[in-house]
């Protein structure tokens, strides 16, 4: 059990189900040799309640009228084909958190965990042929770009975590569509050498919350996710990611003020998507999510607007 | 332009630009700010029920919210309430509301503070007047077994648990404070929903988390072991006696204030004996007194207070009283720029607030810094 930082009136200084955009498009199908997709999305999470340990929903902070969570942030992804089937993908967020109670408002800006891994197509080396479907392992470290960990809000949980996901996807054609389907496993390392912590008194300071190093449980990743081109100019998606901690939530692992970070959290989410192309090289994304499931987290609203820059 | 040069010129241009991203924080880009969404003000002595935190009334906070599965706030029905007194007792006892009527009350002023209650303002913390019996009467018509019992295992209703030391109840008590009590009403009116309606238990020394609400069974045990939602889920520390620990509320943490003449002013308490002193500091300088507000100051605002069993046993000059929070103030002439102030307590047993504490949950709260702006002139 972790004893974690300082209590705050109803008020969840940080979280690690930090909304970012819809990791990447069509994971299943590396890049084309030389080819680049560049992303540049600003996103919008924002909620009033959170869901407890066991499902409930109650206010995100008590006596707080509206909603007291406010992430506005910045990601820039990027994916380039470096060989016919081998990706390299990329993710960078500027993280913007606003967390309000009764009394205070605590906000925190900086440059959160950058993601950076590889796409590898699984096709050739499995010799498999089928001319509809793709294979794809995604495999991807998440890297704290040194911020300060126990800050409040925290941008990151400040340490460096593992993942693998197998994405396959199949080609509706003749129609203008694609369905895909991932699974993987993200591994918590423990590993906090890439961010650093301030000293802090709980009870005391405001500003930062206890250095604790939460031992986090491994999770779980399952995404789903269906396009459908209208004409060369616009692409519609409806897509769902699920995280599920491996370890059930319970009460000591709390999604509450007294454990801020939550060690074991599971979420599903679900949206759409609309990206419009006036030019087959320029996209322009709007993705929305619910998040009608969860444990230990936020039940948030999560908008996020894009510019893609596709180099083929 | 041929695929190789491209790949070499996009690796290039997203290897710098993720250096040099990777890079902000150390440049300065993090960025963390705490700004207050109210003022500074001195909160009244009795705590209203029914007024929101942030104007100076009650945090009602429910223990078993955060730790126990599909939790829900019991609404329980005084008429069909009942208490259950088992375990080591000669007579296992099952009471009702009448039972506790029969026997007569006693008024009583308690600060109720919750263990992690911090620098927050308004925070988890509020002082009542509460009537109620006591508890050792039921104990003894059970007929307990006093050799063996080592501790009473309380349960409310929600499912939230603790635990006292049997001997807790079986003591001589100071004249300034009181035995542990069956308590029904909260500040002359009877406890509503939120603080446990229609019986909680009430200890002059004790944490929030000590006081169960909606209470439903007592069980005598020979086990002399931590029992206890909170200890056991969280850690918290189990005898639960309040530590001292004084609180500024006016100004709080980052407020901007005037240059001049300012008021600083809180409160302190410690369950273990009165407040004796608090000590105030601004920036480095050294410690100086602030004055304690008699309790002649108090009732003018409080007459209800003058009925508190304490000053029926211990008289009114034995206030400060433990377990029941003392106002303070600070004469401080502002001058621009940025200041810290610095509060202390020192209670009658000789435990001072200590100047570090990293542990929430152990019951102490390290000397309070309060960060202050002063405007100019």
């Amino acid at each position: 059990m972790h004893r974690i930082a300082r209590y705050s009136l109803g008020l969840l200084l940080c979280l690690c189900a930090l909304a970012r955009p819809h990791d990447g498009r069509a994971q299943a199908w590396p890049q084309g040799l030389g080819h680049a997709y560049v992303k540049l999305a600003h996103g919008r999470s924002t909620t009033a309640e959170q869901y407890t340990f066991d499902g409930r929903i109650k206010p995100y902070a008590d006596h707080v009228d509206g909603a007291a969570f406010f992430d506005r942030s910045a990601y820039l992804y990027m994916e380039y084909g470096v060989r016919e089937h081998l990706t390299v993908v990329g993710m960078l967020p500027f993280k913007y958190l606003r967390v309000l109670d009764a009394a205070f408002a605590y906000e925190t800006g900086g440059v959160g965990s950058a993601m950076a891994g590889v796409r590898l197509g699984l096709k050739p080396l499995l010799g498999w042929s089928a001319p509809r479907q793709a294979l794809a392992l995604n495999l991807m470290l998440t890297l704290p770009t040194g911020y300060t960990r126990n800050l409040a809000p925290a941008i990151g949980a400040g340490q460096v975590d593992a993942q693998a996901l197998l994405a396959w996807g199949l080609s509706l054609y003749p129609l203008p569509g694609y369905a895909q389907l991932g699974a993987g496993y993200r591994h918590r390392t423990g590993l906090y050498a890439l961010s650093r912590a301030t000293p802090c008194q709980p009870g005391r300071d405001l500003h930062c919350v206890r250095d604790v190093r939460p031992d986090y449980a491994d999770e779980w990743l399952l995404s789903a996710e269906v396009g459908t081109g209208i004409g060369r100019w616009a692409l519609l998606q409806v897509l769902g990611q699920a995280v599920l901690s491996v370890q059930p939530p319970d009460a000591a692992s709390s999604f509450s003020a007294n454990n801020p970070i939550p060690e074991r959290q599971r979420y599903v989410k679900t949206g759409a998507g609309l990206s419009l192309y006036p030019i087959p090289a320029l996209g322009l994304s709007l993705q929305a999510f619910l998040t009608p499931y969860g444990r230990n987290t936020i039940r948030s609203v999560d908008w996020f607007i894009g510019l893609e820059i596709i180099q083929r | 332009m041929p695929a190789a040069s491209n790949r070499r010129q996009f690796l290039r241009r997203t290897g710098h630009l993720l250096t040099g991203l990777s890079l902000m924080p150390l440049a300065g880009c993090e960025f963390n700010h705490v700004a207050p969404r109210i003022s500074g003000l001195d909160v009244p002595f009795l705590t209203p029920v029914n007024r929101p935190p942030a104007q100076g009334g009650f945090f009602v906070q429910h223990g078993g919210q955060a730790g126990i599965p599909g939790w829900e706030m019991p609404d329980l029905a005084p008429e069909a309430w009942s208490l259950t007194i088992d375990g080591l007792v000669r007579t296992p006892l099952t009471l009702s509301l009448d039972d506790l009527a029969a026997l007569p009350a006693r008024t009583v002023v308690k600060t109720m503070r919750c263990i992690i209650d911090s620098n927050e303002f308004p925070g988890l913390i509020g002082t009542a007047l509460w009537r109620g019996v006591p508890l050792r009467s039921f104990l003894d018509r059970a007929g307990i077994d006093l050799e063996r019992t080592r501790r009473l295992r309380i349960y409310g209703a929600d499912g939230f648990t603790n635990n006292i030391r049997v001997e807790e109840v079986y003591r001589a008590f100071p004249a300034d404070a009181f035995e542990p009590l069956l308590v029904t009403h909260m500040n002359g009116i009877p406890l509503t929903r939120e603080h446990g309606r229609p019986v909680r238990l009430l200890l002059y020394d004790g944490y929030g988390y000590k006081n169960v609400k909606w209470l439903e069974r007592i069980e005598a045990t020979a086990e002399d072991t931590t029992f206890g939602t909170y200890q056991e889920i969280i850690g918290y520390v189990d005898d639960g006696r309040i530590r001292v620990s004084a609180k500024a509320t006016n100004p709080v943490f980052n407020e901007t204030l005037p240059a001049g003449p300012t008021r600083i002013s809180g409160f302190a308490v410690s369950g273990a004996a009165p407040i004796l002193r608090v000590e105030i500091a601004i920036d480095e300088g050294p410690f100086e007194e602030a004055r304690l507000i008699p309790l002649d100051e108090i009732l003018e605002a409080e007459p209800d207070l003058r009925s508190a069993y304490q000053f029926e046993t211990a008289g009114r000059e034995a206030f400060p009283l433990p377990g029941v929070w003392v106002p303070w103030e600070y004469r401080w002439e502002a001058t621009p720029g940025s200041h810290q102030i610095r509060v202390r307590a020192t209670d009658a047993s000789g435990a001072r607030q200590p100047d570090e504490d990293d542990d929430p949950f152990d019951g102490f709260n390290p000397v309070v810094r309060i960060p202050v702006q002063v405007r100019g002139a």
